[in-house]
Formats: C-alpha cells, sequence, structure tokens
C-alpha cells in the first residue's frame, strides 16, 4: 500500500534557523545572539512572532526562569514546570494537575511542544496568543492562585531578575512583561527530531519494519487517524468529539463558543512525543496508547456530537502493535533532554 | 483587605483651572478621540459633575452579605457586586447624545474611559466626570467593556495583562479561559428550601455589553456642584421586561451558577430593560 506521506509533510527543506527573529524590531538592550534562538527542523514552518514581542535571547532567558520558579504561586508549591516536565515532552503524567495546596485542576496538562504553531491554547482553544495563555495558570485559583501584582512584587525583590527585565524588556517588572517572557521561552520548544523525523529526511533505516507498518496503518483508511492528526504537527489544529464520553461533564470547546453543537468537543492535540505524555485525552482518563487504540476501535460513546470518523473498525493484534509501534517513533529523544530547555 | 483604587474626594477642592486644564489635555490625547463635549453656545466650560451609582434591593439601601428580598420574596444576600460603565453621554431636550468625559483618580481623563463600580471598594460607586453645563433628559450608558479601546485597539479581549486599572488583570474582573472581561459580577447567597445556597453570576461577551437609558431630569451647573444620583436596583435584575422573575435566585445549579445561556441572558436584558439603573429622585 502506498503511503500518503504528503499528508504530513509539507516539502523537504534543509535545517533552518531562526536566527535573526526580528531582532531589529526588539526592544533588547542586548545585541544578535550568538547561536540560533530556534531551530525549526526540517519540513516545519518557518514561526511567526508577534510584533509586541520579537523573540530575543534575553527573552527567553527570563522566561524560563519564570517558567520553573515556584514563587509565581502563592504558596510556592508550584511552578509552571511542576505541571509540564521535560522528561514528559513538557506534559504532566498526572490525570490532572495538582496546584497550590494540593488542590485538582480539571483537565490534563498538555505537552506544550511545538506552541509556537498553535493559534489557540488549552483543550478548548478559548486563548488565542501565548501572552494570554501565561495568565490564566497564575491567576487560576487551582493551580497558582496568584495575582500579577504580587508576582511583580516578589520578582521586583530580587536583583537578578530586576537586571533580566531591564535586559529583556528595558524595563522595570511589570504584568505584561512576565506574561510576554513566558510565552518566548515556551516559543523555543519546538520538537521534530523524531526517528520519524528522519525517515521523512530520507533516513530509511530509521523505522523499523514494525513500526513502517505502524505507519501505513495510520495514514491508511481503516483507522483514518490521520483526518485529524494531519500535517508536520501531527494536529489539524481542530476540535472534535471523539466520543470519549455520552454525557461530557466538561462541555469543551462549548465554553468559548456557547454552541451546543460544539459540546464534548476539544482541541486536536498534537501526536508528536505522544509516548511520553500519558495519560491521555483532556481529562487524562484513558492511562496507555492501548487503552486509546481501544477507544478508536470501539467507535466511541453515543453522543450527538461525536465526530462521523469515530466508528468501529478491527485491527489485528499484530496491527495494533505496529500502530502503537509507529507511535512510539514520534519521540524526540534530543526534545526531552535538551539542556536549554532544563532549569 | 479593601482596596482603594480612587481617590475622589479631593475633585471638588481643585479650582476650575485645573480641570480645564484636564479637558484641554484630552483634546491631545489618541485614546479620547471623541474628547471632552465640544463648546456649544455660550456654555464654553466643561465642569464636572458627579455620578454616584447608589445600589438598592427595591427600596431597602444595599449592604453587602446583608439579607434582603426579591419582588417574587426570594430572600438572598450579596457577597460581591461589580460592573465596569462604559459608553457614559447625556441626553439633551433633542434626543442629542452628549458625550462625557471620565475622570480617573488623577483627575484626568480615563485611559479607557471605563469605571469599575465595586461595592467592596468605598468611593468606587462615584463617577466623576466633565461635560457641558445644562438641563439634559437623561443619561445613557454601558454595563461592559468595548470591544475596541479609543485607539481602534482589542480591549475587550487584549491581552489583559498590559492593560492598566480599571482593566488590570488583578481587578479580578477578567476572563483567563476566555479572555475578556467580567461585565457584571453578582455573587452572594439565596434561601433555597430551607437553606442558603450560593448564585454566582458573571456575565461578559460583546453580545452582551448592556446599553442602559436613564430618563429623567438632569441638571449640570456651571459650577463645581453637580450632581446626579443613579439607583441601581439589584432586584430589577431578577425581573424581565415582561414580568417573569428570571434568573430564578431559588432555582437548580443551573438557574444560579451561570456565565452563559438563559440565565446570563435575562439579567443582560433585565439591566437593560427592567429599570436596574434610574434616576434617583
Amino acid at each position: 500500500m502506498m503511503i500518503p506521506r504528503m499528508h504530513h509533510r509539507y516539502g523537504r527543506r534543509a535545517l533552518v534557523l531562526v536566527a535573526a527573529c526580528a531582532l531589529a524590531s526588539a526592544c533588547s538592550t542586548s545585541g544578535p545572539p550568538a547561536t540560533p534562538l530556534i531551530d525549526v527542523p526540517a519540513g516545519f514552518p518557518q514561526p511567526h512572532f508577534p510584533d509586541d514581542n520579537a523573540l530575543t535571547s534575553d527573552r527567553i532567558a527570563l522566561g524560563k526562569k519564570l517558567f520553573y520558579d515556584k514563587q509565581l504561586s502563592r504558596t510556592g508549591e508550584v511552578a509552571c514546570g511542576s505541571c509540564h516536565l521535560q522528561e514528559n515532552a513538557f506534559a504532566d503524567p498526572r490525570p490532572l494537575s495538582i496546584g497550590v495546596n494540593g488542590q485538582l485542576g480539571k483537565r490534563n496538562a498538555p505537552s506544550l511542544a511545538n506552541m509556537v504553531y498553535n493559534t489557540s491554547y488549552f483543550w478548548d482553544g478559548g486563548v488565542p496568543t501565548l501572552e494570554q495563555q501565561a495568565i490564566q495558570p497564575i491567576i487560576n485559583p487551582l493551580e497558582m492562585n496568584m495575582t500579577l501584582g504580587e508576582v511583580v512584587s516578589r520578582v521586583a525583590a530580587d536583583p537578578a531578575y530586576v537586571d533580566m527585565f531591564r535586559r529583556a524588556y528595558n524595563s522595570e517588572p511589570r504584568p505584561e512583561f512576565v506574561t510576554k517572557a513566558i510565552a518566548s521561552f515556551v516559543r523555543t520548544l519546538v520538537s521534530g527530531h523524531s526517528r520519524y523525523d528522519r525517515y521523512e529526511q530520507g533516513d530509511t533505516t530509521a523505522l523499523t519494519a514494525s513500526e513502517l507498518r505502524g505507519m501505513n496503518i495510520f495514514f491508511g483508511e481503516k483507522a483514518e487517524c490521520f483526518h485529524c492528526h494531519i500535517g508536520f504537527n501531527f494536529t489539524n489544529n481542530g476540535y472534535r468529539n471523539n466520543g470519549i464520553y455520552a454525557t461530557y461533564v466538561d462541555k469543551g470547546r462549548e465554553l468559548i463558543t456557547e454552541d451546543p453543537a460544539d459540546e464534548g468537543k476539544f482541541k486536536v492535540p498534537t501526536l508528536r512525543n505522544i509516548a511520553l505524555t500519558a495519560p491521555y485525552m483532556h481529562d487524562g482518563s484513558f492511562e496507555t496508547l492501548d487503552a486509546v487504540v481501544n477507544h478508536y476501535t470501539s467507535g466511541g460513546q453515543k453522543n450527538p456530537n461525536t465526530d462521523a470518523v469515530i466508528r468501529p473498525f478491527t485491527l489485528t493484534a499484530q496491527e495494533r502493535t505496529d500502530l502503537i509501534a509507529f507511535l512510539g517513533s514520534l519521540t524526540d529523544e534530543q526534545f526531552i533532554t535538551d539542556t536549554k530547555f532544563r532549569k | 483587605m479593601i482596596r482603594v483604587r480612587y481617590r475622589y474626594h479631593v475633585l471638588f477642592a481643585l479650582p476650575a483651572a485645573l480641570l480645564l486644564s484636564a479637558v484641554l489635555a484630552a483634546g491631545c490625547r489618541k485614546d479620547t478621540p471623541s474628547g471632552p463635549p465640544a463648546p456649544a453656545g455660550n456654555d464654553t466650560a466643561a465642569v464636572p459633575l458627579a455620578i454616584t451609582f447608589n445600589a438598592f434591593a427595591g427600596n431597602a439601601p444595599f449592604l453587602p452579605d446583608t439579607v434582603m428580598t426579591t419582588e417574587n420574596g426570594i430572600q438572598y444576600k450579596v457577597q460581591r457586586l461589580r460592573f465596569y460603565i462604559s459608553q457614559l453621554e447625556l441626553i439633551d431636550s433633542s434626543g442629542t447624545h452628549v458625550p462625557v468625559t471620565l475622570l480617573d483618580s488623577a483627575m484626568q481623563p480615563a485611559t479607557y474611559g471605563i469605571a469599575l463600580v465595586d461595592y467592596g471598594i468605598p468611593g468606587s460607586n462615584v463617577l466623576r466626570v466633565l461635560t457641558r453645563r445644562g438641563r439634559y433628559n437623561g443619561i445613557s450608558m454601558a454595563i461592559g467593556v468595548p470591544r475596541l479601546a479609543f485607539d481602534g485597539s482589542s480591549l475587550n479581549h487584549g491581552d489583559a495583562s498590559t492593560h492598566l486599572p480599571p482593566l488590570d488583570v488583578d481587578a479580578d474582573m477578567y476572563w483567563g479561559w476566555k479572555p475578556g472581561y467580567i461585565f457584571l459580577k453578582i455573587e452572594g447567597f439565596s434561601y433555597v428550601a430551607k437553606q442558603w445556597e450560593q448564585f454566582v453570576y458573571h456575565i461578559g461577551e460583546d453580545k452582551r455589553m448592556m446599553s442602559i437609558t436613564a430618563s429623567g431630569a438632569v441638571t449640570v451647573p456651571g459650577d463645581s456642584s453637580g450632581q446626579l444620583r443613579l439607583k441601581a436596583n439589584i432586584n430589577r435584575l431578577f425581573v424581565t421586561p415582561s414580568g417573569n422573575y428570571l434568573p430564578n435566585l431559588a432555582g437548580e445549579l443551573a438557574d444560579r451558577v451561570a456565565n452563559s445561556g438563559g440565565p446570563a441572558d435575562s439579567l443582560v436584558i433585565n439591566g437593560q430593560k427592567s429599570g436596574f439603573i434610574t434616576i434617583q429622585q
């Protein structure tokens, strides 16, 4: 069977390094970086950056410090990095994240890989920019339970932070630069160096025979995974009800649109590093990839909004093994060990 | 701890010249393109007016955490009552809407032309504005945050971490999960089946901007003594224009806790059409 690889490729290009990244328009007092700010993997499009928050090394450095700083939470217990773990591709291995004072969140913290390419954030896609996204975990009573004013007060008391804010934004600490810096760091979390990517770039030995068979299933019309998980980032960036419940406690996209037709719809997540980001679904209700495959082969629950593509089909034991093996080839070891992302 | 955002008490100690300078400054600011009211006839000077939103439950003055009674006999008490006021205009005898310039705590034209009335913050229910002296037949306003700022940038759905008070994130009137402001927040407890149950209404979204007109005689004198007292009758938020009692404060959870759907839409219609804001005689 022919593998419709163009479904998931945007074309082969040499490694493109985004170095300047609109530095000319940046307000930072630092000079051009000696090393690239983001490695854009082959086959990936060039990322876009907001006009009012050009990417600079100082902004990334400040954002990384904030990302891992538990001072951002009311009790000093929780940082962004507490629920977005690098070894899990910046996802949370717990079904629901735990905020200050042991409070349980309402959704599974997703992987932060390739967020620079997203145009909406959170499982319901309610937030249009990474800068705005950075606000919610800080102020959410179930997560960090802070005010931005208190965050600024805390970091302003630290001369090292004051210096970093000055270098990054030529300003004293302010709420908007807290969120802009965190967004800058998150934009650098690009993942595209898996064995699958090596295969795509022409290394025919990069995938095992089982993984190749699994790729055929993934992009085939029986499993139909690629209808939603398509493109270089294995997502169509849409919202789908995949029938995991007959009745949804969490209304998902409907919370944003107020359209009952969107009840139970959630963002189609990237499948990059999917073997590292268990548990799965918006509420972390599936512990393993095997459970996920079981769900899809079963055809899911009956819900008025369950997507038409969700219907029962059969996989042999070998096909199931192959499909899960292929998903494992999407793991990017470089991404989860890269020291520039580490605390 | 109560955060005092505005200090209005100094207004009437200010000389008229200072107020006039504020008007002139308004004309120079990009974020107030409409500027102060244009002079008409001999009324060349903008004069101050204090607009007070006095909250009531029927005829009983509102007090936080105090038992009140709706018009259909439901006991309730309010812990938080806050709303954004924007697009203030006086209506003259010809029906023409005359803009007023909202002032901030420094007696400068408010950056966004918006005030947060928060009954947990003493004094925040008194808005200081500049307008043209004269006799008017009413006042109009919006409860809400416009989609766009004066300069055309995104306001209601903009990046709130870049916004100044009263639109700062810490004003606790912002949805971080769906960027946009809560226009009206009313939270408390209602007496349901012999026990107190929580109610929480957070009203926002562009389509739920409340346009309100309060008719009645308004006089703006030519000096600094101008006062306009408005009545914010909480009970009228729970009565539809046709006389039904919605949202149902004594209803199910979905009736009592809402930021969308029927309960939210009812509150918006009631706020606009059932006399939530009236001129206090």
